[in-house]
């Protein structure tokens, strides 16, 4: 199995800022499947520019804020 | 797990019983040098509809009582699996057509053997049940490798 991609993001936390948004509710907002969330949320799967777009405008936040770079190396 | 793993589940299951069944018996009619043509393309015929509508029976139950849609969009995900799993599976075909081609000299030979009245009928018949084989263990092998990958993202 590939390693999981440098990554991170912060769905979990926004969707709990956004009154326990499900996955189902984001999934559906987005038009994607909960499985599809699950596995970006869990940072197993990396979305298109277009979906994390997606996903940011919902939170009303800037992608930045839902996807962040991990830096490698020192 | 979502309907399409489902689907494939379904699929990798019922294709193993059926043509595993389907293709026994064509291997049991070779071992005895019986086979016959027009048997062997209704048996065939019968046991596609038979996998077709436990294979659709099976979905609908699935998606019935998961309350979830039968046929639902595919999304990005979905997209990137089917294109993985269809470039694997069209590799695996064109690999084993390639090996059937070289088979069909070894084939015709046998059928020459086996079948002295119709040596041509014997290698069509042959050669065909070769050619159904290979498509069904590559459309197999495309449905587990779905599966896999399904399971990777889970």
């Amino acid at each position: 199995m590939p390693p999981p991609p440098p990554i991170t993001n912060t769905i979990r936390r926004l969707r709990f800022d956004h009154g326990e948004m499900t996955q189902q509710e984001l999934a559906h907002r987005i038009g994607m499947t909960r499985q599809t969330i699950a596995a970006i949320e869990q940072n197993k799967y990396s979305p298109s520019l277009e979906a994390a777009f997606r996903i940011a405008e919902v939170f009303g936040v800037e992608i930045g804020e839902v996807f962040q770079w991990k830096k490698s190396g020192p | 797990m979502s309907m399409r793993e489902k689907v494939a589940w379904i699929s990798v299951v019922v294709s193993t019983i059926i043509f595993g069944w389907y293709f026994w018996t064509v291997w049991s009619d070779f071992a005895t040098q019986s086979l016959d043509g027009d048997e062997l393309f209704w048996r065939f015929v019968k046991t596609l509809i038979a996998a077709v509508v436990i294979q659709l029976a099976a979905a609908i139950y699935a998606a019935w009582h998961a309350k979830q849609d039968f046929d639902p969009p595919k999304d990005e995900l979905d997209l990137a699996i089917d294109h993985r799993a269809n470039r694997i599976g069209l590799t695996c075909l064109e690999l084993s057509i390639v090996g059937v081609v070289f088979a069909s000299r070894w084939v015709t030979d046998m059928a020459r053997v086996d079948y002295p009245a119709d040596p041509a009928g014997g290698t069509a018949v042959m050669l065909v049940n070769l050619l159904l084989f290979v498509v069904a263990t590559c459309a197999v092998l495309r449905e587990v490798i779905i599966i896999v990958q399904y399971r990777r993202y889970a």
